[in-house]
């Protein structure tokens, strides 16, 4: 094998993608030329360089901003309501609470209304009937 | 090509769920982004174009039929707009060799960083490590286009040939001798540089 030949097939033999044949070869020819060899080690490193960039993550915002990027493109018809789904649960609850207070405090004072009301007529009755009572005395 | 799981996704996805595409991005937003951190090789622009990348599989997920993958129709939408965002700041001259001090700056690098080693490096190995990684994204900077995005989905994204083929429009065999072709590059390129 010469050199050229081995240099083509560092890619197959760092995939491990050589046949048996190809594979003893090569490594017989890297086992005897130390020029081929040092090229091999530093084909090794570069991939290894390159494989262990750092792998960088997506900003915290990211989801939100695009989001809010296609609200913005689609007029609101999409992502247009950014509250979660928690929050609007909460609000909704909260409206229907006062609606509840506010619905028993009127029911409420609309009975006490009805009660004055009644005892009030009844005293009017009580106070029309008594002269009535004392004239039939004499 | 694609999984159950996968095409329940992508009806609900075709259906404008929110839910699902929050779903889809907090899948994938991370390896679109560092792909193309690592073929842009500036963070704001990485950022920004990654952005349009979802915005593009919002629009167009009705066009998906499932022929590849999600993530290869994904990497696909978006070397595209790598290509294309290339070619505009190239016309405009706006992007220069200043971007790759990027990767150097140390706060760019940030809380984004994962799959950092435990144990916590030395100031000196640190600044090795820094200067190592700017000297690798120069050279994968300054490879031919097409070189690059072969190295990056194969070295960089750990995709296979198969993927890259989906993905590049490529037979298996044109990515295997481009890829060789691009490692023999960057060897040359970072060769007495590297420990």
């Amino acid at each position: 094998m010469d050199h050229d030949r081995a240099r083509d097939l560092f890619t197959q033999y760092h995939e491990e993608d050589l046949s048996d044949a190809e594979l003893a070869e090569l490594e017989e020819h890297l086992a005897e030329c130390d020029e081929c060899r040092e090229e091999w080690e530093t084909y090794r490193k570069t991939i290894d360089g390159v494989s262990g960039l750092f792998e960088l993550a997506a900003p915290e915002d990211f989801t939100r901003s695009v989001e809010q990027k296609i609200r913005k493109r689609s007029r609101g018809r999409f992502f247009g309501d950014q509250r979660p789904k928690s929050m609007q649960f909460a609000v909704v609850s909260f409206i229907l609470i006062l609606l509840f207070i506010l619905a028993y405090l009127v029911m409420t004072a609309a009975t006490e209304i009805i009660i004055l009301d009644e005892s009030q007529d009844k005293e009017t009755s009580q106070e029309a009937t008594a002269p009535e009572k004392g004239e039939a005395g004499k | 090509m694609t999984t159950p799981a996968e095409r329940r996704l992508v009806r609900k996805l075709k259906a404008r769920s929110p839910a699902a595409f929050e779903s889809l991005m907090r899948r994938y937003q991370s390896p679109i982004f560092n792909m193309l951190f690592r073929m842009i090789g500036n963070r704001e622009e990485a950022e920004d174009l990654a952005q349009e990348v979802f915005i593009t599989v919002f629009k167009r997920i009705d066009t998906f039929r499932g022929e590849s993958s999600l993530a290869t129709w994904i990497y696909r939408i978006a070397s595209n707009h790598c290509i294309n965002r290339k070619k505009y700041l190239t016309r405009r001259k706006h992007y220069d060799k200043r971007s790759f001090d990027d990767v150097t700056d140390r706060d760019q690098l940030g809380d984004g960083r994962v799959g950092v080693s435990e144990r916590m490096p030395r100031p000196d190995e640190m600044a090795e490590g820094l200067q190592m990684e700017r000297l690798i994204q120069e050279a994968i900077s300054n490879l031919d286009e097409d070189q690059r995005l072969v190295v990056v989905l194969r070295d960089i994204q750990n995709l296979t040939y198969e993927e890259i083929g989906e993905i590049t429009g490529l037979p298996p065999g044109t990515v295997k001798s481009r890829l060789h072709r691009a490692r023999m590059a960057l060897k040359e390129k970072l060769a007495g540089q590297l420990r």
